[in-house]
């Protein structure tokens, strides 16, 4: 219960500041306020965590890159349940064929490694946009879900609440919606969870990478990535920006870990 | 009259790591308008398999129904509906309640919420006329405060209630077959005649057919017109109840009544029958119950057919009409 209870504090605190960045932020996130003086300048009080070597509000950054980096996991994550759990949903309740061909088509993509494909495909663009970060997170994201989902189909559709269902009449899309969905919600709640910090992290190792989000707009691993030249003599850069990502990822593993004892009763 | 169910030659098959299972085999029946079979045998004799079947309800696979065997339902070819009427048919056409009252509700959702979806299933009815059939559904099983029970959960009710209320789901499009497959056997024993006795009379006021599904003898006794006696996935024995009570023809029913203590006659010691149901993958040759049988004879060896033995019954058994020759 305690992992539970941090989790959600962590999550709760990091959804706030993120949505109170305009009010939070001592300065809108792409001012470059003094290019001369203020290049990589230590925490004041002026600007609590320093600047960056673009002479940008750190803090402010880090606000702003807040909202950028839950959105897109956030929306990824949910297309990503969407998607999966369709497709888990088709395979576990159809059987036979229908799920010999997902099943395989799953397998056969979760061989190739999730980050080669998202880097061809990142190609494509030349300005990544959130919207486009959002499908292709959340596009190359639901084969695990979409399996967990199939296996927790499998196993509530043999329940007798749902053979006495079938025996009422009561048409199998409703079956689904009424009688295995609400039952298989917290295996996919607790995946999803440890899926939103994965996702933080896999956005944020493509915006160090340069190929994420691209600046101005904030984003942390593309504040890492500033910072990484001046890391010797002004590390509170790339310290910040980490100990975000870090306290973030941690979060979301805290509060799923938590959810599966509370919602999962086979969990030890 | 034509018969409302006409079962002909079912056979199903399960495949399993020890080969194929013939869990129901050329199985055959009949049940009138109004009629009530009792389905009798052991477990592992096939009864549930048959009552699954007749709704398509079984998963094929792992499930295979072979494909000469023929349910006729009110003149439909139930194994080729389509799968709309398929679904229209399941609680309109035939209703069904199972064994285990507990485990065939879901615990999430609220009794009102079970019969609501059941009747929407076969009406287009509005939230609130729905809601309003339910109720009367609760009040036809005998529930009382049906307006409290429609807003309670599975938990909140004994194991009689929720049989009632299962009951109630089972009857909301008033089915003209209902298959009772064990109603009674999770519950104790006063509830069992309860619901027994209600499962009857509701039978009666309907003008339904139903297809009993037991391993008691008694409960099949108290309701049935007819029984029919299954052993090794295969009818063995059919006959008016009071006949069949009277004076059983196959030797498997004799050695069920046996086993059963008599209140009616003179006290006498019980009899189980020796041996146990071989495994479905590997049935005897000849008759099945050979191995078990007390009165088995070199023509055992040869599987006898279902032979006419008396007014409206059979049995698969070769000393019918000639014990004599057994001796």
């Amino acid at each position: 219960m305690t992992s539970l209870r941090v989790g959600a504090v962590l999550v709760l605190a990091l959804v706030v500041l993120a949505l109170l960045a305009p009010v939070l932020a001592p300065y809108p996130p792409h001012l470059q306020i003094d290019l001369t003086n203020l290049r990589s300048a230590p925490p004041s009080f002026a600007h609590p965590l320093g600047t960056d070597p673009y002479s940008r509000d750190l803090l402010s950054r880090i606000l702003y890159g807040a909202r950028v980096s839950l959105a897109i996991a956030g929306l990824a994550i949910v297309l990503a349940v969407i998607l999966g759990g369709t497709v888990g949903i088709l395979a576990g309740w159809m059987g036979g064929v229908t799920d010999v061909v997902l099943m395989r088509t799953v397998d056969a993509a979760l061989a190739i490694p999730r980050l080669f494909v998202v880097l061809v495909v990142l190609a494509l663009w030349e300005r990544v946009t959130v919207p486009a970060m959002v499908v292709i997170l959340g596009g190359t994201g639901w084969f695990g879900i979409s399996r967990l989902v199939r296996a927790e189909v499998q196993s509530a559709r043999e329940r007798g609440w749902v053979a006495a269902a079938r025996a009422a009449g009561v048409p199998a899309p409703r079956i689904v919606l009424r009688h295995v969905l609400p039952n298989i919600a917290g295996p996919i709640i607790v995946a999803a969870t440890m899926g939103l910090g994965q996702v933080v992290l896999l956005e944020a190792g493509l915006s160090y990478l340069g190929v994420g989000v691209p600046q101005p707009t904030p984003s942390w691993g593309s504040i890492i990535a500033d910072g990484q030249f001046v890391l010797r003599t002004a590390p509170w850069v790339v310290a910040s920006a980490s100990l975000a990502l870090v306290t973030t990822v941690l979060a979301f593993t805290l509060l799923g870990d938590g959810l599966r004892a509370r919602l999962d009763p086979r969990a030890p | 009259m034509t018969a409302l169910l006409d079962v002909r030659g079912l056979t199903v098959t399960f495949a399993t790591r020890d080969g194929t299972a013939r869990a129901v085999d050329d199985v055959s029946f009949t049940i009138a308008a109004g009629e009530t079979l009792a389905l009798v045998g052991e477990s592992g004799c096939g009864k549930t398999v048959t009552a699954l079947s007749l709704l398509r309800l079984l998963p094929e696979p792992p499930a295979t129904v072979d494909p000469a065997s023929r349910i006729l339902f009110a003149g439909d070819d139930v194994r080729a509906l389509p799968a709309e009427r398929l679904r229209a048919l399941r609680g309109g056409g035939i209703g069904m309640v199972f064994q285990e009252p507990a485990a065939n509700l879901n615990p999430v959702l609220s009794i009102g919420a079970h019969l609501t979806e059941t009747v929407q299933a076969h009406a287009a009815a509005s939230r609130a006329a729905a809601r309003a059939r339910a109720r009367d559904l609760l009040v036809m099983v005998g529930l009382p405060d049906p307006d409290r029970l429609l807003r309670q959960y599975p938990h909140e009710l004994s194991g009689g209630m929720q049989q009632r209320a299962l009951l109630a789901m089972a009857l909301a499009a008033e089915p003209r077959l209902l298959i009772a497959d064990e109603p009674t056997t999770a519950l104790d024993v006063t509830t069992q005649a309860e619901i027994l006795e209600l499962l009857d009379t509701l039978r009666r006021q309907l003008g339904m057919a139903m297809l009993l599904i037991t391993h008691n003898l008694g409960i099949a006794a108290a309701v049935a017109d007819r029984v029919a006696v299954m052993y090794g996935g295969r009818i063995v024995e059919t006959a008016p109840c009071d006949a069949l009570f009277a004076a059983p023809a196959h030797p498997y029913t004799e050695g069920l009544l046996r086993a059963a203590p008599r209140l009616d006659g003179p006290p006498r010691p019980t009899a189980a029958i020796p041996g146990s149901v071989p495994p479905a993958t590997a049935w005897p040759a000849g008759c099945r119950f050979r191995p078990r049988c007390a009165r088995a004879f070199e023509r055992c060896g040869d599987e006898p057919p279902l032979l006419p033995a008396g007014a409206d019954r059979a049995s698969r058994c070769w000393l019918v009409g000639g014990p004599a020759e057994a001796s």
